[in-house]
């Protein structure tokens, strides 16, 4: 009884200092013992993540054209129009071709080859939207990539608004990520998921 | 079993756990917050070098479709990492953010403020900056623009409110809450503030919104303020993001009409069908946070 006892106030005693671990650096401490790491409750893992990823996307070309919903392809422009019909909440929005050095920004997954997707957000309201539609070449794992986005979207990436919900859904060879109001997403999705692609 | 053997048990799962915590929820998560001086502070890092370009990039071809000729600036407003990036290791590159910002952007006159800032000009609790504090960074701005701003005796200051910002509830440690204070002078007080998502016209101070959206009604696409006793008859645009509706009140009288324009919510397709582009003298302030996501800009 007394061996179970010792064994079971050690292993409190253990898991009791690796959570105070958590909460200093003592790299840090020894520089500077003022400064104080807080625990991972609220920090931006899917920021995080996406940095990560940009460090392996050295391939970055120039900027992206401003103003260049031209060059989106027609057939995502024509799927987006259907998503959005009927949608009576909808702010004024435009499309925004993402190019391959923006996939992070709007997909918070690194480009690949084949990709192709286009944005649809807000042209003048201080609210988050995003619905962001991406078309994947035959044979990709689409599921795998779905993942991908969901667990790296990244609601408060305007900064100062955020997005109420956020769906990642999959049709056919097409992935659609919404980051915008409750109702507009509902809506969004559910549009994106009765087409027939 | 033996007692030295429990121990034994005891101190590797100790040892272990000590450093599979610290690589995990330290080392490993370069985008948390921390406590440095009480004031919470948000890593931010890495310098996304193509996110920045994009920011100067659409700058830039601003200047190129709209501003040409004209009187154009350049500030970028250091978040609170860049206060101790001598000391932590995981800040982003301040120096090659504002080198691809000025090359990018050739066009505009930067105008440097990191030297005029200091931690202690920033709210606790929150990202921003105080008001109250950085008179003298609107001063040298209006300085480098030619105007005369403002000295801090030529304001008075509200009394304090209490003010927990966004990073209060990132962290377990008890950060004390900050005090908000906004600054009237003879032109604010004679200044109102329209805009596309507000209804007729409102003081610059909306009182009845909370903590730093008092400053011009928090997040807004674009506004104009308006100075009824401005000194002389100039207009200045102002291309900017948060930190701009506490430093944008401070200029009123110096120019009579401000049109603030926040490029994260409003198109910059639509910037002929909103400002008449002439002789204004136009701004572009933003935070190293938002130009560290340039892409949110459109």
């Amino acid at each position: 009884m007394k061996r179970i006892f010792i064994l079971l106030f050690a292993l409190t005693l253990v898991f009791s200092l690796a959570a105070c671990g958590q909460k200093n650096d003592p790299d840090k401490e020894s520089e500077d013992p003022s400064i104080v790491d807080s625990n991972d409750i609220g920090t931006n893992d899917e920021q995080n993540e996406q940095d990560d990823n940009g460090k392996g996307s050295e391939e970055v070309e120039t900027p992206s054209e401003v103003g260049n919903e031209d060059t989106a392809s027609n057939d995502l422009a024509d799927i987006m129009a259907q998503i959005l019909d009927g949608l009576e909440n909808l702010p004024f929005t435009e499309n925004r071709a993402v190019e391959s050095d923006m996939f992070e920004a709007f997909l918070f997954i690194p480009y690949a080859a084949g990709y192709e997707a286009i944005a649809n957000e807000a042209m003048i309201s201080a609210i988050a939207h995003s619905a962001v539609l991406l078309h994947v070449p035959n044979g990709t794992d689409i599921e795998n990539v779905a993942k991908s986005i969901e667990e790296n979207a990244n609601s408060n990436k305007w900064i100062c608004v955020f997005a109420e919900k956020t769906t990642v859904t999959i049709n056919g060879e097409y992935i659609l990520l919404v980051m915008s109001s409750e109702e507009n997403t509902d809506a969004i999705t559910e549009n994106f998921s009765n087409l027939s692609l | 079993m033996k007692r030295p053997i429990v121990i034994t048990i005891a101190c590797i799962c100790l040892i272990a756990l000590c450093f599979f915590g610290y690589k995990t929820f330290l080392h490993e998560d370069s985008s948390a917050y921390f406590v440095y001086k009480g004031s919470i502070i948000k890593s931010e890092f890495p310098l996304a070098e193509n996110q920045v370009e994009y920011a100067a990039y659409l700058y830039q071809t601003i200047y190129d479709n709209h501003l040409d000729g004209m009187n154009v600036y350049l500030s970028i407003i250091p978040d609170k990492a860049y206060f101790v990036s001598e000391i932590k290791y995981d800040t982003m590159d301040y120096e090659k953010l504002a080198e691809i910002m000025q090359n990018g952007f050739s066009s505009a006159q930067y105008v440097d403020i990191f030297g005029l800032l200091s931690l202690e000009d920033y709210y606790l609790t929150d990202s921003h900056w105080k008001q109250e504090n950085i008179v003298c960074v609107a001063q040298a701005i209006g300085n480098a623009m030619g105007v005369s701003v403002c000295g801090f005796d030529d304001y008075t200051a509200s009394a304090p409110m209490e003010f927990q910002g966004a990073y209060h509830e990132q962290v377990l440690k008890k950060v004390d809450a900050d005090e908000l204070v906004y600054l009237t002078s003879v032109y604010t007080e004679n200044s109102v503030l329209t805009g596309y998502e507000i209804e007729g016209e409102k003081p610059l101070y909306t009182l009845d919104k909370e903590g730093y959206d008092i400053f011009l009604s928090g997040a807004q696409s674009i506004l104009e303020m308006t100075c009824a006793n401005a000194e002389i008859d100039k207009e200045l645009v102002i291309f900017r993001d948060s930190f701009a509706s506490s430093i944008a009140p401070l200029f009123v009288g110096a120019y009579s009409k401000i049109t603030i324009v926040d490029l994260r919510y409003f198109s910059s397709k639509l910037l002929d069908e909103f400002i008449e582009f002439t002789n204004q003298d136009v701004l572009f302030i933003s935070s190293t946070s938002l130009l560290n996501n340039g892409m949110l800009m459109k």
